[in-house]
């Protein structure tokens, strides 16, 4: 009998960025870079284990944005071209660094990972990333669970109660569709949790969702076992709490693993670096340099000077670092275990984006980790969260306190100066549905489709990402102008509905471009109804 | 670490003290960077695209519906955030009702604290003013303590103190900015298959008994029968029992309440975007 849990769970996300209108697009990149740095990599890891016999549990957010992405055909044929075009980058820059060995062989491993992800995401996945996870759920190794549509960040949605239920309700239903099964967890966007969020998860059906540490620390009533154990909501809904210890090994820009001098540097990649004119036709169209995913360096130090990457050593340092957090659990599991009358469950949730694209050698960290909890120690049990409360079904019974994983634990990097205005818009385009739900209960034809898609355009601008655009500063014009385009779009639906003046051509062409949720029911917004 | 009653105390008496002056302090958040933001047009490439009229101001498109509101949101423990709407039909009707008073009045949130009372229009714990710039739109307001609830009414001040609301916004709470305080009863525990959303509440020695009864069968049964009701153990002396249950309780809570390090993924994340944003325009 091992003396504790852990529950590794990967939140997987991007915001819905799908631009058929431009022949280039900066951000659909986003998605590109994860599917070859991430989603595949994390895939060859889980069906490497698979294939080894190694039983092993993890839990996985797939949002129903991401998931509509993979399983859109427009994107799976640009990011095909972009692999493309990468393959041939890889085979210029073998050429190029012949005479430096050290970078010759950076440039061939490059090269022959795009060609091993184009042979996988063809052949053995078929392009459909989607069912390749389903497949890890089917056998029992995988925990898939849902998330709101469009990564609405929920406790500031709530001020429109159809909002919230919408975004969850679209979720599961996306959910349902593609996993073909109920899901038992949802994943609360930026862990942002507001008291009464449980009780509508409840109504749809769900057990559980995971918060921030003190979203489960300053609970009502006092948890006994802080965050080693979850509580029930009086809603019936179970909440887990992230562990703070193991998150800031992994997670901490200072001192987490992925810091380590010997891990690769993310930052300098051969798009910044070449001359224009070699680099250009693999950057976007305009000439704007874009990652490529050629990077040769290490991080090295904390200065811009950067040397060489070494893979084997980096490949060392990853299993080092897995054995490192191993031991770690297996100390704090001791103890936790010694002091509570219940086995303790650690949680220790990730940006699934984290591993491989960030911490390119991720992926590989969760190999050795895995591999080394199943190799004979007594203490560890990894578990899915749904195995857990079948194993421990009665918890303590208090009410979590307004939580999220964003800076500070709060609200603020979502509402602020820079992103506040956006609200007020959310909440009157939430008012103009639910009216537009109230007026049409039973629409039909044309109506129908514009009151589909007005609800499609609501979700779309609640997206967390363009606050968090916004806030960061980096990408404020692009998360700017999909919050106007989207709450725009949806304006002019509700006045062309209001006034049974619907503009056909442009509906198709706006149905064409943001073509998520094809099967959504605008009814959900009636609050008559729900 | 001091209860949290005592703190919330020593906390609202320092305020109380210089209250008169600062209290409560709030600021207009419009930054140049929102307005512009907010005010900018949409994208003119757009228009290429045969969305010409999408290249309008967005915000027109939300004119015509408004009414008078005001709304808050909880930004921290210690801040809120107000934005509101005020139709001209209003602004019309609060001239006509207070007449030459309305040029000298002043546009205020009067703050409701209804934490744990059901408001009754008259029993709230406390009220405050706070002066807006109703062109604002929007203000942040620093508060003192936390885990309380609070709704406002928008309306104006007269300088003799007669204040005529507009409209009244939605409730908020405040969330915790620490743990709560030990609990006094045990430990309430319940089953996460409860039916219908009631919790199935589970007295823990009961359940003990029912598990023995069963697990043993009729032998054991009849044995626990034989030996009478069952009777609680000897109390543990109460100081011993309370250290006890302190210790664990305590421990674990406080144990994760510090190792929590506030903001850490998004501290990740806008690091590291916020990086390579800079390195896009070399």
């Amino acid at each position: 009998m091992k003396r504790g849990y852990l529950a590794i769970v990967l939140h997987a996300h991007l915001p819905f960025v799908r631009h058929p209108e431009y022949r280039d697009s900066l951000e659909e990149n986003w998605i590109f870079e994860a599917i070859t740095d991430t989603y595949i990599p994390l895939l060859f890891v889980l069906d490497g284990l698979v294939k080894d016999g190694i039983d092993f549990r993890l839990t996985l957010s797939i949002t129903p944005t991401l998931a509509s992405m993979l399983a859109d055909p427009f994107l799976r044929s640009r990011y095909l071209d972009r692999l493309e075009r990468l393959i041939e980058l890889g085979k210029k820059e073998a050429k190029r660094t012949r005479y430096r060995h050290e970078f010759n062989m950076l440039a061939l491993m490059y090269h022959k990972r795009l060609v091993q992800v184009r042979r996988a995401f063809l052949n053995r996945y078929d392009q459909d990333l989607v069912q390749a996870f389903k497949r890890l759920q089917e056998l029992g190794k995988l925990e898939i669970i849902a998330s709101a549509a469009t990564h609405g960040y929920l406790p500031l949605l709530s001020v429109n109660k159809s909002a919230v239920r919408a975004q969850i309700r679209v979720g599961i239903k996306n959910y349902q569709e593609i996993f073909g099964r109920d899901p038992k967890g949802f994943w609360l966007p930026e862990c942002g949790y507001y008291p009464g969020v449980d009780e509508l998860l409840g109504q749809e059906g769900i057990r559980y969702t995971i918060l921030e540490t003190h979203g489960i620390t300053r609970a009502t009533s006092r948890p006994k076992y802080g965050v080693y154990a979850p509580i029930c909501c009086p809603s019936g809904v179970t909440a887990f709490a992230r562990d703070p210890e193991s998150s800031r090994q992994v997670w901490s820009s200072i001192e987490g693993y992925p810091g380590d001098y010997d891990y690769r540097e993310f930052y300098r990649d051969i798009a910044y670096d070449l001359d224009l004119d070699y680099i250009r036709p693999y950057i976007h169209r305009d000439g704007i340099r874009v990652d490529t995913g050629f990077k040769y360096f290490r991080i090295t130090g904390k200065t811009d000077h950067k040397e060489v990457y070494i893979p084997q050593k980096a490949e060392k340092k990853a299993k080092l670092h897995a054995e490192n957090f191993m031991f770690n659990r297996e100390k704090q599991i001791e103890y936790l275990a010694s002091v509570m009358d219940r086995k303790p469950i650690v949680v220790a949730p990730y940006d699934a984006e984290l591993f491989g694209h960030w911490w390119f050698e991720g992926p590989n960290w969760l190999d050795h980790l895995i591999r080394k909890i199943n190799s004979g120690q007594k203490t560890i049990r990894l578990i899915t969260l749904s195995e857990y409360l079948e194993e421990c079904p009665i918890n303590q019974v208090s009410t979590p306190s307004p939580s999220s994983w964003g800076y500070k634990g709060f609200n603020e990097t979502w509402l602020n100066g820079t992103n506040d205005w956006i609200y007020r818009y959310l909440y009157q385009g939430a008012e103009f549905m639910e009216r537009l739900a109230m007026n049409h209960p039973r629409a039909e034809g044309l109506t129908l489709r514009a009151l589909n898609q007005a609800a499609r355009e609501l979700l779309m601008a609640q997206a967390s990402d363009w606050a968090f655009m916004i806030n960061s500063g980096a990408m404020a014009e692009y998360g700017t102008r999909r919050t106007k385009t989207h709450l725009s779009r949806l304006g002019r639906l509700m006045r062309e509905i209001e006034d049974r003046k619907i503009d056909e051509g442009w509906l198709s062409i706006v149905e064409s471009q943001d073509n998520i949720f094809p099967r959504i029911d605008y009814r959900s917004y009636n609050n008559a109804i729900a | 670490m001091e209860k949290e009653g005592e703190l919330t105390k020593s906390i609202q008496g320092k305020v109380a003290e210089k209250q008169d002056i600062e209290r409560p302090k709030s600021h207009k958040p419009g930054s140049e960077r929102q307005e512009k933001a907010e005010q900018s047009d949409l994208d003119v490439s757009q228009t290429a695209h045969g969305f010409a009229r999408e290249s309008m101001d967005f915000r027109d498109l939300y004119k015509g519906y408004s009414k008078s509101r005001v709304i808050l949101l909880p930004v921290e423990p210690y801040l809120i955030h107000a934005c509101w709407e005020v139709t001209h039909k209003d602004i019309g009707k609060a001239k006509q009702r207070l007449g030459n008073d309305y040029r000298s009045s002043q546009a205020v949130l009067r703050f409701y604290d209804i934490t744990n009372i059901i408001f009754d229009g008259t029993n709230a714990h406390d009220t405050f003013d706070v002066d807006i710039d109703l062109q604002s739109r929007n203000w942040y307001v620093d508060l003192w303590s936390p885990d309380k609830s609070y709704f406002v009414d928008l309306g104006f001040k007269t300088r003799d103190g007669f204040f005529l609301p507009v409209t009244r916004s939605n409730v908020v709470r405040t969330p915790r900015a620490w743990p709560a305080p030990e609990a006094d009863g045990p430990y309430m525990f319940a089953a996460e298959d409860a039916e219908e959303g009631l919790p199935k509440i589970e007295n823990p020695e009961e359940t003990i008994r029912d598990d023995l009864i069963e697990a043993e069968g009729a032998e054991a049964e009849a044995e626990i029968r034989r030996a009478g009701p069952l009777k609680p153990e000897p109390p543990l002396p109460q100081s011993i029992q309370a250290r006890h249950e302190k210790r664990t309780d305590f421990d674990l809570t406080e144990l994760s309440e510090r190792g929590f390090s506030l903001g850490i993924s998004s501290e990740f994340i806008s690091s590291t975007q916020g990086k390579n944003n800079s390195s896009d325009g070399s």
